[in-house]
């Protein structure tokens, strides 16, 4: 069932007319999604999903709380809102509370990225155009894995201060894996896209792309642990840029002190390649054009040319700086608590045309398409992070790809490996944020190709697991 | 039916008599009878101990109580109704020097760990008001500890630390579907192939893994899984040799065994995979205090930092909040950001000593990720204090 924004604008405002209550806010969000998923090139799994969310925050002065509901009733919204009243009545003040925007918030931009066909996409549609797929595995002699994935969100922000914000949006997204040997490891190859579009995809290329990678990767020789020069593919310099995100440039972090940034705006946090800006009303960004308090969001500049400049904020964090501050429309959530977060963080592009340029730049080095398991919370101030490298590593000798390699564990701070960046790719991919797609929101990370000089890798490739033992 | 059209092979799913019961959590106190300003007050006080020191700089207390109630109805004639109450508290505390030492503390473990099946009785046995001061003055202890020295050591793992451990590198490579390569999309496959069963060699002869649905109180605790199967306990690893998986009754029967019962679905709309339950580490004897004393030279470290294993689930690493040097059976120093690596096999093959049952807590892990739409899924693991000989450790 499609609900539109308007559809759920009409519920809110019942409900807050039914609930009575003077101060209140009401989140509804209504996505309809169809997941086709395939696992050793079966299609073992096709959902087609309703799943409406709603949040509801209710005020008594300073004192706030918060409920959610998954049900879009009239009764099951007030008793949501009577639950969250119940609840603000007994919780202690909270002198950071900022209030809850009304009818004279400032106006949001047009953010709606609504693709009609992508909202009309069904079962059968998407099992259609995985036929393709699972014929060039067979003809490759591979296993599968991978999904495709749309998506339509309708989202009304409503308070009983006339706040009135609407979002419809389309998204999808298309994942292979082409393997050796179906989860007992051996060669793999992944393909990966997104879009607000669903004719934006090119499954073909994507699937041609991961066929190509798991025949390359046969037969990998093992690596030591040591330095290299590393090319690392878009989707593992989302991976980093996600954890970078989550820990390292909110207002929360840079409070605690934990943050990269906390207490250094106008330094050198970062090498001069790299710029990062929170982009929510660019053409590849699938968030509203409002934050999860309303505010309108905008452009940020995070991180300019390495030296760290903005800070994320939202309305109840800048209330907490004492007024030296601003919100920068980026309140959300991640974990359960509301926290400044990018919607859609993007890493400025380089000059060159594509990996092979910077692979041509490399004497001896890594080739990196992937990272896994990649955990950013070692040690936040200096950006350590540690992870996998997953579905393709290549030695590079001579500026030229030549053997697969076993897959390494790098341990690095990527705040100093940043200063050792010389060569990124010009135009960025588009990935989903992990963190921020396993709580249902629509985050991306958009960032081309990097190549790092003198790159750790603490754990060299394992060896195979003798059967036998 | 669409799934059919593309399918290369027949599915075959073994039938199974009907179940027919209910299940419900034992409960001392009701949670949700509790009055909102008990709940308020058992998390604010510990709060303000947490925060009287100038170098904390943020204090967090929560809890969670959730009830489930489940009615599983097949056309085999299953009618299974399961009311499920689970539940926790905790708290951190971080502290940071002017030197830009930033440490953080976590009680009782890691965030997310402290879970348990039960009512409110799961919160007050907790004493997070007893607990706030020592936690917030380790806080400020790590500010001024060394980092941990890189070295090839001797380690016990807390309990806390182990409990992880064992889910990482032992309850997601017993995941049947996920060595079968139906869960690629997410977290990979396995290194536990099916024609390892009964031969390899996962650890050394003490060590013993089980997987149940029947320890009270666990958080991997059920009357019935999601397609019918009764809970019941099975050898995941028994004295260190591969045994069994984690299974469900379709991918179960692939190996021509019975299904352990181990398939799970967040909720009504998610597709039930296979999943953990209470997957333990079996005990044997003695304390923690005793084994720290039977041990020469080596580094005690607790509570979970952050967390990374290979997509095989071979070669991982982990950090710890909290370490402590030992040397000839006394702790003697306090280190911080303590990283350990290892690879599954050689890791376990080098336990040599686990403490007893009274060391053995019962953890439980509500946020166990799997599958795709991603589904969240409430795991237990009893986990006694263990030691290891020969790992790689350092700091970040």
């Amino acid at each position: 069932m499609s609900l539109s924004a308007d559809d759920l604008a009409t519920l809110g405002h019942e409900a807050l007319t039914r609930a009575g209550l003077p101060d209140a806010e009401i989140s509804l969000r209504h996505q309809r999604q169809g997941i086709a998923r395939f696992g050793r090139s079966v299609l073992d799994q096709h959902l087609d999903l309703d799943e409406p969310s709603v949040r509801v925050r209710v005020a008594r002065g300073l004192r706030v709380a918060a409920a959610s509901t998954n049900t879009l009733s009239i009764e099951g919204l007030v008793e949501a809102l009577r639950s969250a009243d119940a609840l603000a009545a007994a919780s202690p003040e909270d002198p950071f509370f900022p209030g809850f925007l009304g009818k004279d918030a400032a106006p949001v931009a047009d953010g709606s990225r609504f693709d009609a066909a992508t909202a009309a996409v069904g079962s059968a549609e998407r099992t259609e155009r995985l036929s393709s797929v699972f014929k060039a595995l067979r003809d490759a002699g591979l296993s599968g894995a991978g999904a495709l994935a749309t998506s339509e969100e309708a989202e009304a922000l409503l308070t009983t201060s006339g706040l009135d914000r609407r979002h419809r949006g389309t998204s999808a997204a298309y994942r292979i894996w082409a393997l050796e040997t179906p989860g007992a490891g051996g060669a793999s190859g992944h393909g990966h896209q997104l879009s607000s579009a669903i004719d934006a995809l090119d499954l073909s290329r994507e699937t041609e792309r991961a066929i190509r990678l798991a025949r390359l990767g046969r037969d990998p020789i093992a690596l030591p642990a040591g330095t290299y020069d590393l090319v690392l593919e878009p989707a593992g310099v989302a991976e980093i840029l996600d954890w970078l995100s989550l820990t390292s440039f909110g207002a929360r972090e840079v409070d605690e002190g934990s943050a990269l940034v906390a207490g250094r705006r106008g330094q050198a946090v970062l090498g001069p390649a790299i710029s990062l800006r929170d982009e929510p009303l660019g053409p590849t960004s699938l968030v509203p054009a409002f934050d999860r308090e309303g505010s309108p969001r905008r452009a940020v500049s995070i991180v300019d040319r390495g030296i760290a400049d903005e800070v994320l904020f939202d309305r109840r964090w800048a209330k907490r700086s004492g007024g030296a501050v601003r919100t920068t429309g980026n309140a959300g959530n991640y974990a359960g608590a509301d926290v400044p977060v990018a919607g859609a963080l993007v890493l400025g592009g380089g000059d060159a045309a594509d990996a092979d340029e910077l692979v041509r730049g490399v004497t001896r080095g890594l080739y990196v398409c992937r990272l896994h398991y990649v955990n950013g919370l070692l040690e936040p101030r200096r950006a350590v992070m540690t992870g996998m490298s997953r579905d393709g590593a290549f030695l590079i000798e001579n500026g030229q790809i030549t053997r697969p390699v076993g897959n390494l564990r790098f341990t690095e701070s990527i705040a100093e490996a940043s200063f050792r960046v010389d060569g990124l790719t010009r135009t960025p991919v588009l990935s989903h944020s992990l963190h921020s797609a396993w709580f249902g929101g629509n985050n991306t990370i958009a960032c081309p190709a990097v190549r790092f000089r003198q790159f750790t890798f603490t754990s060299g490739s394992q060896p195979p697991v003798d059967l036998g033992s | 039916m669409l799934a059919g059209a593309l399918s290369a092979r027949p599915v075959v799913f073994p039938e199974r008599a009907a179940e027919r019961g209910t299940y419900t959590t034992t409960l001392e106190v009701d949670p949700f009878a509790v009055p909102l300003a008990q709940k308020l007050a058992d998390l604010l006080a510990p709060h303000d101990v947490l925060l009287a020191s100038p170098l904390v700089r943020a204090a967090e207390s929560w809890m969670d109580s959730v009830r489930v109630r489940k009615l599983l109805l097949t056309t085999e004639g299953t009618r299974a109704f399961q009311t499920i109450v689970t539940g926790g508290a905790g708290m951190s505390v971080v502290a940071a020097s002017d030197t830009g030492v930033v440490q953080r503390r976590t009680y009782p473990g890691f965030r997310g760990s402290e879970l348990g099946q039960g009512g409110y009785e799961q919160i007050t046995k907790l004493d997070l008001l007893g607990h706030a001061e020592s936690v917030r003055e380790e806080a400020i202890a790590l500010l001024s500890a060394p980092p941990c020295p890189a070295g090839v050591r001797t380690v016990i793992l807390g309990s806390n630390q182990l409990a992880l451990q064992v889910h990482e590198s032992c309850g997601h490579p017993t995941e049947l579907d996920r060595a079968l390569g139906s869960e690629i999309t997410l977290a990979g496959g396995s290194f536990l192939q099916p024609a390892m069963l009964d031969r390899f060699r996962y650890g050394s002869p003490i060590v013993s893994l089980t997987a149940d649905a029947l320890t009270p109180g666990g958080l991997g605790t059920f009357g019935w899984d999601d397609e019918g199967v009764p809970a019941g306990k099975a050898h995941l690893v028994r004295d260190g040799i591969f045994v069994d998986y984690l299974s469900s009754r379709e991918s179960a029967a692939a190996l021509g065994r019975p299904s352990t019962g181990a398939m799970r679905a967040e909720h009504h709309a998610r597709t039930p995979v296979v999943r953990m339950l209470n997957v333990s580490l079996e005990p044997r004897e003695g304390s923690l205090e005793a084994l720290v004393a039977d041990t020469a030279d080596g580094i005690l470290l607790d509570t979970n930092k952050s967390w990374s294993i290979d997509d095989l689930r071979l070669g991982f690493q982990f950090s710890c909040e909290i370490a402590w040097e030992i040397k000839n059976g006394k702790r003697v120093r306090l280190l911080r950001d303590a990283v350990y690596e290892g690879t599954t096999p050689a890791f376990w093959g080098a336990c040599d000593a686990i403490c007893g049952p009274e060391e053995a807590k019962l953890w439980g892990i509500a946020t166990c990720g799997k599958g795709d739409p991603g589904q969240s899924m409430s795991v237990g693991h009893g986990a006694p204090p263990a030691r290891f000989r020969g790992v790689t450790v350092g700091h970040s």
